[in-house]
């Protein structure tokens, strides 16, 4: 039978020695010693940046459907200058009439044309787009003020972030994000585990929520996809909106591809690339690309030289329509796009 | 004029912005011709009418195709929508009355331009919807002090699709209404027809032709601005500093009786954060921020709901040295327990082998 003295000094011992190991303060891996915690550091660090340059020519052929002659306004779409991306118009084998700029920025060349009844014309542009594939460390950034909360995050015709459905899910994702970037990336990431990829017009986020098999799914693709991160986005106070443009599926010096219209609707080349993806606002770096569609990976901040951006959808309300060339009442027959890669 | 081949704008969207396309089915398309008439009244109500008129790609009436009609007249909903987006960006918070829902009028009458270059005609009979929208309750109205506003009017057809204009866009001014001063954007849009005191008219032949934004300063002498009653109450439940993650997490309680959506601000000396955050009454939620202050820097916290601050609250980043120094006793009342713990089994163990081997035996 052991002494009481023995049983006392062992418990005593195991107690102490709970005690020290437990609560003696150690370095964490998130310890700094300016502030006894975790780094408060604001960093945007670009940790890769590669340009690739482009030769562009896009044809569009337009037909008067009519018996009479029309004078008519025909409206191509240009890729933009914007944030990683550089643009130089070189030629249009037409003088255009004025240059207009939507109402988000995006480069519209207005030709004026005549043709006269059943004849057909081509309309041709060859740009130099440079685009910048990048990857950027975003850490520690801040949320944005309130005045652009209030500005910047509201519901928009594809954006419903007063849907109760959606204000609960994205409180769920990201209430407790500790920053912007951190709550994209939840967001991206419920997305993607949630995603039943179908081609479909777009229908808006609101459209795109659908219940399978008993759980919530989300229904579409690139466009729905960018909607529903859009919208959770802004239910969170993060600036969002959606870039349109051309993605080439082919990594090959000269990717060509091409859209006819047919009698009953179109016939698309395998390698048709209309695109669209979310972008989101970061003050110190601008707009950042979010990619949820290539890899299957949540990419932000992480960019492939594939993105060609034609423009961008943030304060139209019922959406910008991007339709690379149209009339009133010329028809576009065939859309023609050449890509050439200048070798660095 | 609208460019309302509906099912081939759809289809056009689909394809050109799509991986996959879509199988289509083949639809009749058609054009609208569209007059807008905006009568401004003194009590700051606009009253606005659109008359639309179908027609074909060879310039062909098609009021009397019933499935067309019946198609705009079904329509209501999105016109509508587009007519408030010609003086709101939020059409979700701009009071409307439906005077007159769409309809067919076989007595009214469009004018516009139907495919033949430099030419605009009458075309007879039209789907009029009439609708009072209450200027003070959209973004067009901008008060420049006393009885004096300036009223913002956008072409929303030409600003959604560069392609669609209002053929006739006719703005009369009524009863105590007074005209001071108009301009049109861009400025190379064709200048008005008519332009008088009561009225100013604009034919546009094409989209280049008209404008895509008409400003007007006007004194109306009856509008009246509600201001709106504090309706969400919310408080700082919590808020907790982590020196370990430099975040502060906020809890935000809803004391009022309706749901809302709050705005926790935090300031800091170098950044200013606001997070979004709906909370039903009586509920809680938390919101966490990172921290990028110092030690000993001020923080502020602060709820905003329906536009006005409704709590704030005040601390002061620190190290939470008083979380150290109670691990630190832990740990050092965790050394004299093993100090002591040891003793008493050294102790034991020398009184075993003091029993084992007494001194007195060994002597004797």
């Amino acid at each position: 039978m052991p002494d009481a003295k023995l049983i006392v000094g062992m418990v005593l011992t195991l107690i102490g020695a709970s005690l020290v190991l437990g609560f003696l303060p150690v370095k964490t891996e998130y310890s700094q010693e300016d502030h006894g915690g975790a780094s408060r550091e604001v960093r945007v660090e670009y940790v890769e940046k590669h340009n690739y340059t482009y030769f562009l020519s896009q044809c569009f052929l337009l037909r008067n459907p009519s018996n009479n002659t029309v004078v008519d306004l025909v409206y191509m779409w240009l890729p933009v200058n914007a944030s990683n991306q550089l643009v130089r118009l070189l030629e249009t084998n037409r003088e255009p009439l004025y240059r207009k700029n939507s109402e988000d920025g995006a480069v519209i060349l207005v030709y004026n044309l005549s043709l006269m009844g059943g004849e057909t014309t081509w309309i041709n542009a060859t740009l130099q787009v440079t685009v910048e594939k990048y990857k950027l460390i975003m850490e520690n950034l801040p949320w944005m003020n309130y005045s652009q909360v209030e500005k910047n995050t509201g519901g928009k015709r594809y954006w419903a972030v007063e849907n109760q459905t959606y204000v609960s899910i994205a409180q769920s994702i990201g209430l407790d994000a500790r920053d912007p970037v951190e709550a994209c990336s939840r967001i991206g990431k419920w997305i993607l585990a949630r995603l039943n990829y179908q081609p479909t017009w777009r229908r808006g986020a609101e459209h795109a929520l659908i219940l399978k098999d008993g759980k919530l799914a989300v229904s579409g693709d690139c466009e729905e996809v960018a909607d529903v991160f859009v919208t959770l986005a802004r239910i969170l106070g993060i600036r969002s909106r959606v870039a349109h443009g051309i993605y080439l599926l082919e990594d090959k010096d000269v990717v060509t591809m091409w859209m006819r219209r047919t009698e009953t609707g179109y016939d698309l080349s395998d390698n048709w690339g209309g695109h669209a993806w979310p972008q989101i606002y970061v003050p110190q770096a601008g707009w950042v690309d979010v990619e949820l569609l290539e890899g299957g990976t949540v990419k932000i901040g992480d960019f492939s030289q594939y993105h060609i951006k034609y423009g961008f959808e943030e304060k139209s309300f019922m959406g910008s329509t991007m339709l690379y060339c149209q009339a009133m009442y010329l028809e576009t027959d065939f859309f023609h796009f050449t890509f050439r890669r200048v070798q660095p | 004029m609208r460019l309302s081949r509906i099912a081939l704008t759809i289809l056009v969207v689909v394809v050109l912005t799509k991986l996959v396309a879509i199988p289509a089915k083949p639809q009749l398309n058609y054009l609208i011709g569209l007059n807008m008439e905006v009568e401004i009244m003194d009590n700051g109500v606009a009253r606005v009418t659109l008359k639309q008129h179908p027609f074909d790609a060879a310039g062909r009436s098609l009021i009397s195709n019933k499935e067309v009609v019946e198609r705009i007249i079904s329509d209501q909903d999105s016109t509508l929508s587009l007519i408030l987006l010609f003086f709101t960006t939020n059409p979700s918070k701009t009071l409307y009355l439906i005077h007159s829902p769409s309809k067919l009028d076989l007595d009214e009458q469009v004018f516009c331009n139907t495919g033949i270059p430099g030419v605009m005609e009458t075309l007879n009979g039209a789907v009029t919807l009439v609708v009072d929208i209450f200027l003070n309750t959209t973004s067009s109205l901008i008060p420049l002090g006393g009885d004096i506003y300036q009223v913002v009017v956008t072409d929303y057809f030409t600003l959604t699709d560069p392609r669609s204009w209002i053929d006739v866009m006719d703005f009369r001014f009524k009863g105590g209404v007074k005209l001071l001063n108009f301009t049109v954007d861009p400025t190379w849009a064709k200048p008005p027809s008519i332009a008088n005191t009561t009225r100013l008219q604009w034919l546009n032949i094409n989209e280049a032709d008209a404008p895509d934004n008409y400003v007007f300063t006007l004194k109306i002498p009856g509008v009246v601005f509600s201001s709106t009653p504090i309706r969400l109450k919310a408080e700082v439940s919590a808020a907790r500093f982590s020196s370990a993650t430099s975040s502060l997490q906020v809890s935000v309680r809803n004391i009022g009786d309706r749901e809302g959506v709050f705005t926790v601000v935090l300031t800091e000396k170098v950044f200013e954060q606001a997070r979004k955050v709906s909370v039903k009454p009586g509920e809680e939620a938390s919101v966490l921020f990172p921290v990028h202050a110092g030690n000993g820097e001020d923080l502020v916290v602060k709820i905003f709901g329906g536009g006005e601050q409704l709590d704030e609250h005040r601390l002061i980043v620190s190290v939470d040295e008083t979380v150290n120094n109670r691990l630190l006793m832990l740990s050092a009342v965790g050394l004299i327990l093993m100090v002591i713990g040891s003793l008493l089994i050294l102790f034991y163990i020398d009184e075993k082998l003091m029993k084992r081997h007494p001194p007195s035996e060994e002597k004797a």
